[in-house]
């Protein structure tokens, strides 16, 4: 093989890996239940969880948004904002429970004020309420304060 | 003026033979090559040595060579990759795709988180309504805007559009649903068309830095009519 065969050998070889990248980015995501596998009970009763975290300086604007499927009587919620540590963790800083309403759509939105240069969460733990039965659902979303 | 031109070729002839009998002289007093090579000697180490630096001279070209040709094959290989993907990031659906969307796929639901940030929510109403369906209520929920569309019998038709920014993420149900990706307006989308007319599909997709979600229990077609019908420019 002369040294001028290289370049030619090195441009099949990315035209292969570029081929191989669409072939595994076109994978789409099957449901196939292996022996191991935990089966979750399905969300009977929730249609979508919706979370938004945004930072105007020192301030956290926190905001959810849950909506039930057709029915859907009650959903009540507890929303948290954490702090993400140095070591993984997460500390709560402030914690809105006991949020309710009646009806399929359930929206929060409140601001409190955080210590910058830090990564918060904001999470939600809902109870979507209809016909009946009740369904927890949750929903985690995490965001930079620079 | 005749005798001094005798003068100096007489003294170029005296000094031509003077300088040629001192270098016989010279020669004469260096010893023969039989003397030198029984009083002085190469080592073998010293021969390696020099046969060392005759072969490093020989190749010495090489490595330049070859630096040169790795050189070029990184800049070939550079501008192939960058045009492959200026040309792939033009088509705005692929943009989106790689830059913005992040869909995790849980057993009970299917998450979208966000990578882009957008500064600014362009709230677009769609042109197009199934037939009895009127704008039953607005609210913004953050940077969230919730439009709720109904008809007479109570059925509705949820529309919520958001800016896309990291701290953006939401999911929903994807078991009383089959998943397939449609284009609208020349955009990938999700569509998860119901599975039972109890179900709700929905409708995922962005563009220009906005999340849009459409979401009803009418039927699919009508929604991909409606999502159609939303145009932002």
């Amino acid at each position: 093989m002369t040294i001028r065969k290289i370049p030619i050998l090195m441009l099949a070889l990315v035209l292969l890996c570029t081929m191989s990248i669409s072939a595994s980015g076109a994978d789409v995501p099957g449901k196939q239940i292996k022996a191991n596998d935990v089966i979750v009970p399905y969300w009977t009763n929730t249609e979508s969880i919706k979370l938004d975290l945004n930072f105007s300086g020192k301030r956290a604007d926190c905001s959810a948004l849950v909506i039930g499927k057709m029915g859907t009587s009650k959903i009540t919620a507890t929303v948290k904002l954490q702090r993400k540590n140095s070591n993984g963790t997460y500390t709560t800083v402030k914690t809105w429970s006991n949020l309710q309403t009646n009806g399929t759509v359930f929206s929060f939105s409140q601001s409190y004020n955080v210590t910058r240069s830090y990564t918060y969460r904001l999470v939600i733990n809902a109870t979507v309420y209809k016909d009946g039965s009740s369904e927890n659902v949750s929903q985690q979303v995490e965001k930079h304060c620079s | 003026m005749i005798s001094k031109e005798i003068d100096n070729h007489l003294f170029e002839t005296l000094l031509k033979l003077a300088v040629t009998q001192d270098h016989y002289h010279e020669l004469a007093s260096i010893p023969s090559e039989d003397e030198l090579s029984g009083q002085y000697f190469v080592t073998p180490e010293f021969e390696r040595k020099i046969r060392r630096l005759i072969r490093k001279e020989k190749y010495s070209h090489i490595p330049k060579l070859v630096g040169q040709y790795i050189l070029k094959i990184a800049a070939g290989v550079a501008i192939i990759l960058a045009l492959t993907l200026g040309t792939i990031l033009t088509v705005p659906e692929v943009r989106a795709t790689v830059l913005n969307v992040i869909i995790e796929w849980f057993d009970t639901n299917t998450s979208y988180r966000f990578s882009e940030s957008s500064e600014t929510t362009v709230v677009l109403r769609p042109s197009y309504l199934p037939t009895g369906f009127h704008e039953s209520s607005i609210s913004q929920t953050g940077s969230m805007t919730t439009i709720i569309y109904k008809d007479i019998e109570d059925n509705s038709i949820y529309y919520i559009c958001a800016p896309i920014h990291a701290g953006y993420s939401f999911a929903i149900d994807n078991e009383h649903s089959d998943h397939s990706q449609i284009t609208i307006n020349g955009i990938k989308a999700d569509l998860y068309k119901a599975q039972t007319d109890q179900d709700s599909t929905h409708i995922i997709w962005q563009e220009n830095q906005t999340s849009l979600h459409l979401m009803s229990t009418i039927t699919y077609q009508e929604l991909i009519k409606m999502a159609e019908s939303i145009q932002i420019k």
